[in-house]
C-alpha cells in the first residue's frame, strides 16, 4: 500500500471538505502459486463530499465490494493514495468515526439486538453509559425497540438489516458506509431506511451507499460514481451526469378526423415531422393545417416503437414515436429550455393535434447505468471484472468475474 | 482495555450459548465428587461401608491427604483434565476462530478500531479462558476434598490451572491456525487432534527408547564393571604369583599349560564354595561363564548385577583360600579361569556396546522430533511433580519397588521427572509461539 501523504499536502490536492478523497486505488488478487492474478481495481479516483449521500453503482464484479472493504481495512489495497477522513486508508483509529454495514453481514446469533449494539459499540471503544443510551435511541430509530431483548437468531432479513443500520450508527460516526442496506427488505422497510438515511444526512453525516437498486439510489443520492470493470466510468451529481440526456417530452394525438389506424402509419408521422421540421422556429405557424393526403392511404404500420428523427428549425433535435396501442404519439425535443419548445407546440396545435402532456425528462440512473455497463457495439453487458487485452488475460478476466462474484457471496 | 474486556465477554457469551460449557463444568464437579467418596483405612479403600483390601493405598502406605492427592493426580488430572475435559474443551472452543473469520462476521470486527493482531490474540486468550475456568473449578474442588477429607489444607492443586491452560494452549494454537486458514471448525478440530496424537506418539516412543537406552547403557556398564573386577582379581593373582617366584607374563604365553595341572585345587575351591552357603549362589554364578554371556541380558540382568557386585567379594574369598592352601598350581588354575572369563566378557561387551550406541542414536533422533513437538504428556506430569509430596507417597513407592523388585523400573521415569521445567515448558512454548505467530501474521496480512 502506498499512500502519498507528502505529495498531497504539498500541492493541496486533498484539501477541501472531502470525507473520501482517493487516488489510484488498485487491488490485484494474486492467485494461488502466482497464477490467475486478478486486477479487481485498476486505479480508482474518487471523492465524496462531507454531508452528502454518495452512491456507488456498478454491475456485479465491478469491484464495489472490494473498494468498500479496502476503506474498511478488511482488504489490503495493492496501491492506495489519498485520504479517508483525513488519514491514510488503513489507519485503524480513524475507523472509530466510521459506521459500517457489510453486505451479507451476520451478527452473532446468541446475542440479543441490544447486546449486538453493545458489543460492536464497545469494540469501537464507545463508553458503556453512551452505549446504553445510544442503543436505545437507535433501536427506536430503526423500529426495533420491542425486539431489543430478543435473540438475533429469530430475526427476519429485514430486521437484521435494520439492526445493521443501527449498528453502523453506534459509534456516532462522521461517515456511514452501507453495503446493500436495502437488500432483502420489503418496500415499507425500504422507505423507512430511506427516511433514516435522509435523517442521517441531515444530521451532517456522510452516507456512502453501495447498491444495485438504482431507483433507490436515485431517490436519495446527491452524487454517484459508476464503477465498471475496476475503474470509475463516471461520477458526479445525478444532474451533471444526465445533462446530455435532458429533453422535453410532448405527448399528443392527431385530430379526431384522422382515423385511429392512420395515426400509426409511418407516412403520416413522417409528414407531420416533415411539416414540423419545415417550420422555422422563429416564424409563427400558418393555418395550413389540413389533413395530409397521406393519411387516406394507410400503408405500412410501424411495428416497433422505433423513433423517427428530424430537426426542427435549424438545430433542435426532435424524435417522434407512436405510442403503441393508442392514438397518441410522443415527441421528444432535446432541450431543457421550455421557451424553445413553444413553437413546436404551436405547430402541433396548428395541425389540430391534441396536446396531452408536456413534461421535462432526463435519463434515469438506470439509463446511465446501462449506458456505462453495456458494450455499445454489441448491446451485451460487459464481462464482469477487469478488461482484457490478450488471450491470457481474457482467461484471468473470466476468473476475475468468478472470484469477485465469490467475494460478493462471502 | 474496554475492547479486550468486550472480546472476553463475548467469548463467554458464545461459550455460554453452547451447552457444552455447562456440561463440562458439571462433569468436572462430578469427577471431584466421585473422588471425594472413597477414603483409605488400615486395610485399603473404603466407600459406602465396604472396604477393598488394597495395601498400596492403605493408611500404612499413604496418608489420607496423600491418598486424595494420588486420586486427583492419577484420575483427576491424567484421565479427566488431560483427556476428557481437554477433548470437550477443544470441541467447545474449536469454533471460536472459524466463527470469527466467517464471511459476514469478520468484516464487522475487522472494521473496528482495533488492530488485527490484538483482535486475534485476544480471541485466542479468550479460548484459553474457557479451560482456565474449568481447571479453576476442578482445582478448588481438589483443595476442598483434600482439606475436608484428607485433613490437610494445601493450595498447590491450584497449580493445575496454569498447567492445564499451558497444556491446552499448545493444542489450541494449532486449532487457531487451522481454523483461521480454513474457516472450518471440523478441520481445525481434526488437525489439533492429529498434532496431539503425534505429540503423544512421539513422547511414548521417546519414553520407550529412553528406557531401552538406559537399560542397555546399564548393561554395558555392568559388563565393564565385571571386566574391571576380574582384572583386579587377575592383578592380585599375578602379584601373589610373583611373590611365589612364578612369572605370570611367561605363563600368558603358554596358556595351554594350565589345564594340565592337577585337579586338586579345583576340588578345594568347590568344597570351599559349598561350605559357605551364603555365597554359594553368587560364586556359582560368577565362576562359570557369566550369565550375561549367553546373550539374553534383560531377563537375567538383575541376578547378574548382583553377581557382578558379589564377584569382587568372591574373588577376595578365593584369594583367601588360595593363600591358605599356598599352592601356586591352584593359583595358576584360577588365573586361567579368570583370564578366560575376561576374554569371554570382552567378546560379549562389543556387540552390546554397539547395540547400545545404535539405540542411543535412535533415541536421540526421536528425542529431536519430540523436542519440536509440544510436550503434552510431560506438562501433565509436572502436576504430579509439583503437587504430590514424596513423603505422602513414601510407603506407596516402597511397596511398588518391593513388589516389582525391579530397581531399574523407575530409572526412565526418574529421567523423565528430572527433565528441567525449562525444557518441558520451553520447547512446548516455542512450538506454540511458532504456530501462533504464523497464525497471527497470516491473519494480519490476509484479505477477507
Amino acid at each position: 500500500m502506498t499512500t502519498s501523504l507528502q505529495r498531497s499536502s504539498a500541492n493541496g490536492r486533498f484539501a477541501g471538505d472531502w470525507v473520501i478523497d482517493l487516488a489510484n486505488v488498485e487491488k490485484v488478487y494474486s492467485g494461488r502459486f502466482g497464477r490467475g492474478q486478478v486486477h479487481a481495481l485498476r486505479g480508482i479516483d474518487m471523492r465524496v463530499h462531507r454531508g452528502s449521500v454518495f452512491g456507488l453503482l456498478g454491475p456485479n464484479g465491478a469491484g464495489k465490494s472490494t473498494l468498500v472493504k479496502i476503506l474498511m481495512t478488511v482488504i489490503r489495497p495493492t496501491r492506495c493514495e489519498g485520504l479517508f477522513l483525513g488519514a491514510p486508508v488503513g489507519h485503524k483509529p480513524t475507523l472509530q468515526r466510521v459506521g459500517y454495514l457489510p453486505e451479507h453481514h451476520r451478527f452473532p446469533e446468541y446475542l440479543t439486538a441490544a447486546q449486538v449494539l453493545d458489543f460492536f459499540g464497545a469494540l469501537s471503544d464507545v463508553p458503556r453509559a453512551v452505549r446504553r443510551r445510544r442503543s436505545a435511541e437507535l433501536l427506536e430509530l430503526v423500529g426495533l425497540t420491542t425486539w431489543a431483548n430478543k435473540k438475533v437468531k429469530g430475526f427476519s432479513k429485514g430486521m437484521r438489516q435494520r439492526l445493521g443500520i443501527a449498528n453502523a450508527l453506534m459509534s456516532n460516526p462522521d461517515l456511514v458506509v452501507l453495503d446493500e442496506p436495502t437488500d432483502g427488505v420489503d418496500p415499507v422497510g425500504r422507505r423507512d431506511i430511506r427516511a433514516i438515511l435522509t435523517r442521517i444526512r441531515d444530521e451532517g453525516r456522510t452516507v456512502f451507499l453501495n447498491s444495485h437498486l438504482l431507483s433507490e439510489l436515485e431517490l436519495i443520492c446527491d452524487r454517484v460514481a459508476i464503477l465498471v470493470q475496476g475503474v470509475v466510468s463516471s461520477q458526479g451529481t445525478i444532474d451533471e451526469l444526465t445533462t446530455d440526456s435532458r429533453r422535453i417530452e410532448i405527448e399528443a394525438s392527431p385530430p379526431p378526423s384522422q382515423s385511429a389506424e392512420a395515426v400509426g402509419t409511418q407516412r403520416m408521422l413522417m409528414s407531420t415531422l416533415h411539416r414540423l421540421a419545415t417550420f422555422p422556429a422563429a416564424t409563427p405557424p400558418t393555418s395550413d393545417g389540413t389533413t395530409p393526403s397521406a393519411a387516406s392511404t394507410p400503408d405500412s404500420t410501424i411495428a416497433s416503437a422505433e423513433p423517427i428523427e428530424g430537426l426542427f428549425g435549424n438545430d433542435l433535435r426532435v424524435t417522434l414515436r407512436p405510442v403503441p396501442g393508442s392514438h397518441a404519439a410522443t415527441l421528444n425535443i432535446y432541450t431543457d429550455d421550455a421557451a424553445t419548445v413553444q413553437p413546436v407546440i404551436d405547430a402541433l396545435r396548428a395541425a389540430q393535434w391534441t396536446i396531452r402532456a408536456v413534461r421535462p425528462v432526463r435519463a434515469s440512473l438506470e439509463d446511465l447505468f446501462m449506458q456505462a455497463v453495456v458494450d455499445p457495439t454489441t448491446g451485451n453487458a460487459l464481462a464482469p471484472g477487469a478488461a482484457s487485452t490478450n488471450r491470457r488475460e481474457l482467461g484471468s478476466a473470466a476468473r476475475a468475474g468468478l472470484s469477485t462474484g465469490k467475494e460478493a457471496a462471502r | 482495555m474496554r475492547q479486550t474486556f468486550t472480546i472476553f465477554l463475548d467469548a463467554y457469551r458464545e461459550l455460554n450459548s453452547r451447552k457444552l460449557f455447562w456440561l463440562v463444568l458439571a462433569l468436572s464437579i462430578a469427577v471431584v465428587a466421585a473422588i471425594a467418596i472413597p477414603s483409605n483405612n488400615e486395610r485399603g479403600i473404603g466407600a459406602f461401608g465396604l472396604t477393598a483390601d488394597i495395601p498400596f493405598l492403605s493408611t500404612k502406605a499413604v496418608t489420607p491427604a496423600g491418598f486424595y492427592k494420588f486420586l486427583f493426580s492419577w484420575f483427576g488430572i491424567n484421565l479427566w483434565l488431560a483427556w476428557g475435559a481437554t477433548i470437550l474443551a477443544l470441541i467447545s472452543t474449536a469454533g471460536m476462530i472459524p466463527e470469527m473469520v466467517s464471511g459476514g462476521a469478520v468484516e464487522l470486527v475487522l472494521s473496528k478500531p482495533i488492530s488485527r493482531a490484538r483482535l486475534f490474540l485476544t480471541k485466542y486468550a479468550a479460548g484459553l479462558m474457557f479451560v482456565a475456568l474449568q481447571a479453576a473449578v476442578f482445582s478448588i474442588g481438589a483443595i476442598l476434598v483434600i482439606g475436608l477429607r484428607g485433613g490437610v489444607w494445601d493450595a498447590r492443586p491450584l497449580m493445575a490451572i496454569p498447567l492445564m491452560v499451558l497444556f491446552f494452549s499448545y493444542l489450541f494454537s494449532v486449532c487457531a491456525l487451522v481454523g483461521m486458514l480454513t474457516r472450518s471448525t471440523l478441520l481445525a478440530l481434526l488437525a489439533t487432534i492429529l498434532v496431539w496424537l503425534a505429540s503423544w506418539l512421539a513422547a511414548s516412543v521417546e519414553e520407550f527408547m529412553l528406557d531401552q537406552r538406559l537399560r542397555q547403557e546399564q548393561q554395558v556398564e555392568r559388563i565393564d564393571g565385571q571386566i574391571n573386577t576380574l582384572k583386579e582379581t587377575l592383578e592380585s593373582i599375578d602379584i601373589q604369583l610373583r611373590d611365589m617366584g612364578v612369572d605370570p607374563a611367561a605363563l600368558a604365553e603358554q596358556p595351554s599349560d594350565a589345564p594340565s595341572l592337577p585337579a586338586s585345587t579345583e576340588a578345594t575351591v568347590t568344597v570351599e564354595n559349598a561350605s559357605s552357603p551364603t555365597e554359594a549362589g553368587p560364586v556359582a554364578a560368577a565362576a562359570p561363564p557369566t550369565p550375561a554371556a549367553d546373550g539374553s541380558p534383560p531377563e537375567q540382568r538383575r541376578g547378574s548385577r548382583r553377581a557382578g557386585r558379589n564377584l569382587l567379594e568372591a574373588g577376595r574369598a578365593l584369594l583367601g583360600k588360595i593363600d591358605a592352601s599356598g599352592g601356586s598350581a591352584s593359583l595358576l588354575r584360577n588365573r586361567t579361569q579368570v583370564v578366560r572369563q575376561i576374554e569371554r566378557l570382552e567378546t560379549e561387551v562389543e556387540p552390546t556396546r554397539e547395540r547400545s550406541s545404535s539405540t542411543t542414536t535412535w533415541h536421540r533422533r526421536i528425542y529431536a522430533i519430540n523436542a519440536v513437538l509440544p510436550k503434552t504428556g510431560e506438562t501433565k506430569r509436572l502436576f504430579q511433580r509439583f503437587v504430590v509430596d514424596k513423603e505422602d507417597m513414601e510407603g506407596l513407592l516402597k511397596l511398588i519397588v518391593e513388589s516389582s523388585g525391579d530397581e531399574d523400573a523407575a530409572s526412565s521415569e526418574e529421567a523423565l521427572n528430572n527433565r528441567s521445567l525449562t525444557w518441558v515448558i520451553g520447547t512446548s512454548l516455542a512450538f506454540e509461539f511458532l504456530i501462533l505467530g504464523a497464525a497471527t501474521v497470516i491473519f494480519v496480512r490476509r484479505d477477507f
